[in-house]
């Protein structure tokens, strides 16, 4: 029969590539059917299987067409992290209810991923066609402990979450998590105590956090690529005291960093007079030098450099080297005004984007330029562009970011109207459409009390499998077995 | 009653002719439609009922495809119901979402078959299905269930292995 005919063809097929039926579709089948699996670790599984398809899969081309980045920007990002839930310390009942569910065996806690942050994907997302609680990408999907979690900031994949209190002891701390949405890892990191006498000193607030992997890590050393570059290996986190800076010997704001490794938090250091100084944003970005930045901004009572009098407003850089957490801080040439935000571009160039209503002036840091909080940069002019953009309304819900891959652009999400990416090399706007985020949002917008936590999810893909599996590629050896095309 | 109802005749690659509602294929098929548009000036005299020749697909598939298409795009059934189907995950409460499931609980080859059927002949429900069924067959799995459910052979030295998996324990 034609069909015995037909089944011998696909077993001597099957023989001759050894990666098994899939091979036999051609390369945009192939495609159509990885685009549907919405998992990126169960692409990564069928990577592995095999010579074959660990040579398909660290193939740029293969990959690009894989992840289509219709813009450099916006190919990056997946999606987002949203929170709508919103744990109140102060709301008796609700914390009871949490240390009753967290103090029971994990198997007797009811499930509460209703509670968990959600993941909305980006049209096309690698990371799945559906709306998922950010517990499921979880093998057992965290046990409550990320229920009402907040996401802070994400980079390479990584999630940076604070947590509700899972005890009454934890009630005084900040409990903070990371997490991968592609392998699945989590790391809860040990409370951030920091009580002297039962008081908390400089540390009411987290203002400001900087997710370090493994490679920034290595860039700084000139050490050879780490294995395993995507893995979380430091979490740099500054605190403040609230209103009150003067007290408890406040007035400064507190550099902490948690070590992957150790899994210990540093003792605290001192990092920022609050008297003078505060962060302009507490999302950092992380250069190519394995240092994180933020922007800092003083109260306009310091004498100007010059040797002006006060007034004016500056703009500051406060800088950590990763490797030896030495802090420093230096002065700006850059306007103040504007909402704005320090990125790295594409050469590598620090930059500061300032987004106003209609506009969006970029101040890049020429070449050249003192690079370690020397004093240089402030003698050295950056250079700047401007260049309209369209107006941006209800901003009281609008919030931008920067894109942490270097890829000189800005993610803009604004409540109710969408995801945008604003390229800073070609001046473009563009629409990221995420599924079900409008619906999300819309219903939120009329509020006045709405509460709402929203992080951009990026990840370079085809990175990400080429570092993970390129290093096993080349050490496959010389012992090539024949190319695995289809016949 | 039966002149009013047109029916073409679809040859398959290995010679067997199928016979399906005109009306029923075009709807399904963008392929077969753009064939019947070709053919209609010259049939328009004619009698004769129209066998189009579908050479990349056997018989086989072709019987699954019209089965499939019957009851997806058959008037009966779709009038008075938008067409607001787009795909269908298992679970959904479409109608059709058994029928769908059914239809693809079959072994690879023959799934492997349908989405280049449903990608030549052009039916976008279907290759979603099809396509969708294979990703499905890829999620959630075991490195080994993914070797043996594709018919993967693993071609590693015992050392790669070893490398391989203690590189990216994270995925297995």
């Amino acid at each position: 029969m034609a069909d015995d005919g037909d089944a011998a063809a696909k077993r001597r097929r099957r023989r001759s590539t050894g990666m098994g039926g899939m091979s036999a579709l051609p390369d945009h089948l192939q495609h159509e059917v990885f685009s549907r699996v919405g998992d990126v670790k169960s692409l990564f599984k069928l990577a592995a299987t095999c010579r074959g398809w660990l040579r398909r899969f660290t193939d740029r081309a293969f990959l690009r067409e894989l992840c289509p980045s219709p813009q450099q920007g916006s190919g990056l990002l997946l999606g987002v992290v949203v929170q709508d839930k919103w744990f109140n310390r102060m709301d008796k009942a609700m914390v009871r209810a949490r240390m009753t569910t967290m103090a029971a065996l994990p198997q007797q806690r009811a499930s509460s991923s209703a509670l968990a942050p959600v993941f909305l994907p980006a049209l096309g997302s690698p990371l799945g066609p559906t709306s998922r609680a950010l517990t499921s990408f979880f093998i057992g999907g965290g046990g409550g402990t990320f229920d009402y979690a907040e996401p802070l900031a994400a980079r390479r994949g990584i999630v940076l979450l604070w947590l509700a209190p899972r005890t009454p002891e934890e009630m005084d701390c900040h409990l903070l998590g990371v997490c991968n949405l592609v392998t699945g890892d989590r790391h809860v990191l040990p409370p951030l105590q920091c009580s002297r006498n039962g008081k908390l000193v400089g540390c009411r607030q987290v203002v400001g956090y900087a997710i370090i992997t493994a490679a920034d890590e290595s860039s700084r050393n000139g050490r050879p690529p780490p294995r395993h570059p995507w893995t979380f290996s430091q979490l740099l986190v500054i605190t403040q005291d609230g209103d009150c800076p003067l007290r408890f010997g406040g007035g400064a704001a507190y550099l902490h960093s948690y070590s992957a490794a150790t899994r210990r938090w540093s003792t605290p250091t001192r990092c920022l007079d609050r008297s003078a100084f505060s962060l302009v944003d507490a999302r950092s970005t992380v250069d190519h030098h394995g240092a994180a930045h933020w922007l800092c901004i003083d109260d306009g009572r310091l004498p100007n450099a010059r040797g002006g009098g006060g007034g004016d407003h500056h703009l500051y850089r406060l800088s950590v080297d990763v490797a030896t957490a030495s802090v420093s801080l230096t002065r700006l040439p850059v306007r103040v005004g504007g909402k704005q935000l320090l990125c790295v571009n594409s050469d590598g160039k620090l930059a500061v984007a300032s987004v106003y209503p209609l506009h969006v002036t970029v101040w890049t840091q020429p070449a050249g330029a003192g690079d370690d909080g020397d004093g240089d940069t402030t003698a050295a002019a950056w250079p700047r562009t401007s260049f309209r953009i369209a107006p941006q309304q209800n901003e009281d819900h609008e919030r931008w970011c920067n894109s942490d891959h270097g890829s000189s652009s800005l993610l803009a999400l604004f409540m109710g109207r969408g995801v945008f990416v604003l390229d800073l090399d070609t001046k473009v706007m563009e629409k990221v459409f995420i599924l079900d985020f409008n619906n999300k949002t819309r219903e939120l917008a009329g509020d006045a009390k709405q509460y709402l936590r929203c992080v951009p999810y990026e990840m370079d893909l085809v990175e990400f499998f080429t570092l993970q599996l390129g290093g096993i590629r080349e050490r496959l050896g010389t012992t090539t077995i024949s190319e695995t095309e289809s016949p | 009653m039966a002149s009013e109802k047109k029916v073409v005749f679809l040859r398959s690659s290995d010679g067997e002719a199928f016979e399906v509602s005109e009306e029923v294929i075009s709807a399904a098929s963008v392929t077969i439609k753009g064939m019947i548009d070709e053919e209609s000036p010259s049939r328009a005299d004619t009698a004769a009922t129209t066998t189009l020749a579908i050479p990349n697909v056997t018989a086989a598939t072709l019987s699954r495809v019209l089965h499939y298409v019957n009851k997806h795009f058959d008037a009966a059934a779709v009038v008075g119901r938008p067409d607001d189907y787009i795909f269908c995950a298992p679970g959904d409460e479409h109608p059709l979402a058994r029928f769908d499931d059914d239809f693809v609980d079959v072994d690879n080859d023959t799934l492997i078959d349908l989405v280049h059927a449903a990608e030549y002949l052009h039916i976008k429900k279907l290759f979603d299905l099809t396509c969708k069924a294979v990703a499905d067959k890829l999620k959630g799995r075991t490195i080994d269930q993914i070797r043996e459910t594709f018919g993967i052979v693993n071609d590693y030295t015992v050392e790669e292995e070893v490398e391989v998996y203690r590189e990216n324990s994270w995925a297995f």
